[in-house]
C-alpha cells in the first residue's frame, strides 16, 4: 500500500523556503543570510530577542518586504512577484491585529471573508462556526473596541482561519496578554495546529510556547540563524532534568537503566538525567537518589530550550 | 473595482456601525445639511435667488472644507492606529485601499452637497411663497451644474489633497488643522471679492473640466505618496 503510506520529511512540500535571505531597512540589515524552511503541516517557531528579525521574516513571507539578496518562496511562489496569489492563501495575526475597532466581531469576519472571496453562501456558516469555536458567539454583535486584549487576539485568530489558509503566520500572538489570556490563546493555537492541519509559522519570545507548539524551533539573533532544533531535540530538551554531582559513566549508565531516564548528559561539573516531561519532578529526584546519585537540583519544563537559547544567543534571557 | 467597493463599504460601515458613532455622525451630517441647505439660503435668500457670487463661495467652501478634513481623518487615522500593515498583508492592492477609502470620503461629502442643494431649493421656494413673490424657484442650468458637477470635481481634488497632507502630518489633528487652513487660503480671493464667479456656461464648464483634470493629476500623485507611505509603515 505504497499510496497509503505517510509522506516522509523529504517528500513533504516546503511551504516556506528561505535561502540566504537578506532583508534591509535602509542601511540597517534585519536578516543576514537566513536559511529556513517549513514543511506542510508543521509548526515552525522563530524564537529570538527583540530586533532579532522575527517580524521581518514574517513580512518577507507576506511579500511586504523585498529581499536585498537570497530567495524566499512561500507555497512555491515568490511572495513579492506574486503577492496577491500568495497572500490569498495565508492567514495571519500580526503584532497589531488590524481589526476594525468600530465594527463588531461578525462584521470584522465578514469583511475578511469578502476580501478573501469566501463563497457568500458558506461565509455565514463559517463565521458562526469560528465564533462558536473561539468562544465569541455571545460577543458577536459587540464592537471590537469593547473586547479585552485576549478576546481581540481570539478574534484575530478566528479571522486568520476564516478562509481556510494553507499557511498561518502568527507574529507574537500572546505578546502583551496576561498569563491567563496568553494560556487561553496558546490553547487555541494548539487546537488550530491539531485540528486544521495547517502549516504554521509562529514567532515568539516565549520558550514554553515554542516548546509546546512547535515541531521545529529556529533561534534568531541579530538577523542570523544561530540554532535550529527539530522535533526530537525539542522533545529532548523539554523533559524533567535531575542534575547531580559528577559520577563515573558506568554508575550514570546504571542509574539510567534503573530509572528509565530518557537522556544522560555528563560534563566535568555535572551529570544530568533527563526524564519524560510527564514525570513528576519529585519522583525523578527520588529515583536518581535511590540509584546513588547526589542530586543538586531538579529542573522542569523549558530549562532545556532556555539553555539552548542562552548558549546560542549568548544572552541572559530573551 | 470589486475590492475598491469592498473597502469603501467597510469605511462607511465603520462610520455608521456603533450606536454612539452612528448618532454622532448622523447629527453632524444633518447639522451640515441644515446650515448649508436651510439656514444660509433662508437668511441670504435674495443673494441665492439672484445667484450672486455668495452662492459660489458657500458651495465651494462645502466640498473643499469637508473633503479635505474627512480624508485627513481617514488616512492619517489609519496611520495613527498602525493598522495599515494588516490591510496590506491581505490580498487587497494598494490602489484598491486608496480608492476605496477615497470613494468613501467622496460619497459622504457629495451626499451632503446633493442633500444641501435639494434642501436649499425647498427652503428658497418656501421663502418665495412667504414673501408673496409668486412662481417657483429653481437654479439656472449653469448654477445647478456648478453645484453638482463643479463641486464633485472640487471634492475629488480636495480629497486627494487631504490624503497628501495627512500622509505628511504627524497626527489626525495636525492634518485637519492644515487642511482647514488651506481651505481658508483657497477661498480667500472669493471672501475678499478679488475673484468673483459668474454662473454662466462659459465659466462653469471650463472651470469644472480644469478642476477634474487637476483632481486626476493630484490623485495620481496622492496614490504614489500613499504607496510609499504604506511601504514605510511596513518598514517601521
Amino acid at each position: 500500500m505504497d499510496l497509503m503510506r505517510e509522506k516522509t520529511e523529504a517528500e513533504k512540500v516546503k511551504v516556506i523556503e528561505a535561502k540566504d535571505l537578506v532583508v534591509s531597512y535602509g542601511n540597517r540589515t534585519a536578516l543576514q543570510g537566513v536559511s529556513v524552511s517549513a514543511v506542510e503541516g508543521a509548526v515552525l517557531g522563530l524564537l529570538g530577542p527583540n530586533g532579532a528579525g522575527k517580524s521581518t521574516f514574517v513580512r518577507a513571507c507576506l511579500g511586504l518586504l523585498c529581499p536585498a539578496a537570497g530567495t524566499i518562496r512561500v507555497l512555491g511562489l515568490d511572495p513579492v512577484a506574486h503577492g496577491e496569489r500568495v497572500r490569498r492563501q495565508i492567514g495571519f495575526v500580526l503584532e497589531k491585529t488590524g481589526l476594525s475597532e468600530a465594527l463588531d466581531c461578525r462584521a470584522n469576519l465578514r469583511f475578511q471573508g469578502e476580501v478573501y472571496r469566501v463563497e457568500p453562501g458558506r461565509l455565514r456558516a463559517r463565521i458562526d462556526e469560528l465564533l462558536e469555536r473561539f468562544g465569541l458567539a455571545d460577543r458577536a454583535r459587540d464592537p471590537v473596541a469593547s473586547l479585552s486584549k485576549g478576546l481581540k487576539q481570539r478574534l484575530a485568530l478566528a479571522r486568520a482561519l476564516l478562509h481556510r489558509p494553507k499557511l498561518i503566520l502568527l507574529d507574537e500572538p500572546t505578546s502583551g496578554l496576561d498569563p491567563a489570556a496568553a494560556r487561553e490563546v496558546r490553547g487555541l493555537i494548539a487546537s488550530v495546529v491539531r485540528d486544521d492541519a495547517t502549516t504554521v509559522l509562529l514567532t515568539t519570545h516565549n520558550m514554553v510556547e515554542a516548546e509546546r507548539l512547535c515541531d521545529t524551533v529556529v533561534i534568531l539573533c541579530q538577523g542570523r540563524v544561530v540554532r535550529q532544533l527539530d522535533a526530537r531535540e525539542l522533545t529532548g530538551v523539554a523533559g524533567v532534568r535531575v542534575r547531580c554531582r559528577p559520577m563515573s559513566p558506568a554508575r550514570a549508565e546504571a542509574i539510567v537503566q534503573l530509572t528509565g531516564a530518557a537522556e544522560l548528559h555528563q560534563t566535568e561539573k555535572v551529570t544530568e538525567f533527563v526524564f519524560d516531561p510527564a514525570t513528576e519532578p519529585e519522583e525523578a529526584r527520588r529515583a536518581v537518589a535511590d540509584g546513588g546519585g547526589d542530586v543538586l537540583e531538579v529542573v522542569r519544563g523549558a530549562g532545556g530550550l532556555e539553555e539552548a537559547y542562552l548558549s546560542a544567543t549568548g544572552r541572559s534571557g530573551p | 473595482m470589486r475590492d475598491v467597493l469592498l473597502v469603501c463599504r467597510k469605511e462607511l460601515a465603520e462610520l455608521f456601525s456603533s450606536h454612539a458613532g452612528r448618532r454622532a455622525h448622523l447629527l453632524t451630517m444633518a447639522g451640515q445639511v441644515g446650515v448649508f441647505g436651510a439656514l444660509i439660503p433662508y437668511f441670504m435668500a435674495p443673494s441665492w435667488l439672484n445667484e450672486t457670487p455668495v452662492l459660489s463661495f458657500i458651495f465651494l467652501l462645502l466640498p473643499l472644507a469637508l473633503s479635505s478634513s474627512q480624508s485627513a481623518m481617514v488616512f492619517a487615522g489609519e496611520r495613527e492606529r498602525g493598522t495599515l500593515e494588516a490591510l496590506l498583508a491581505t490580498p487587497l492592492s494598494v490602489p484598491a485601499l486608496f480608492f476605496g477609502k477615497g470613494l468613501a470620503v467622496l460619497i459622504q461629502v457629495y451626499g451632503i452637497i446633493v442633500s444641501s442643494t435639494a434642501l436649499s431649493v425647498v427652503v428658497l421656494n418656501l421663502w418665495v411663497r412667504a414673501h408673496g413673490l409668486g412662481g417657483t424657484f429653481m437654479y439656472s442650468g449653469p448654477a445647478l451644474f456648478a453645484l453638482l458637477g463643479l463641486s464633485l470635481a472640487l471634492a475629488a481634488l480636495a480629497t486627494s489633497t487631504g490624503v497628501i497632507i495627512s500622509l505628511r502630518a504627524s497626527s489626525v489633528r495636525t492634518a485637519q488643522m492644515t487642511t482647514t487652513l488651506l481651505s481658508v487660503l483657497c477661498l480667500l480671493p472669493l471672501m475678499t471679492g478679488w475673484v468673483t464667479i459668474r454662473f454662466a456656461w462659459n465659466v462653469v464648464l471650463p472651470a469644472t473640466f480644469a478642476l477634474f483634470a487637476a483632481a486626476v493629476v493630484v490623485t495620481g500623485f496622492a496614490l504614489v505618496r500613499f504607496a510609499r507611505a504604506a511601504s514605510i509603515s511596513v518598514q517601521r
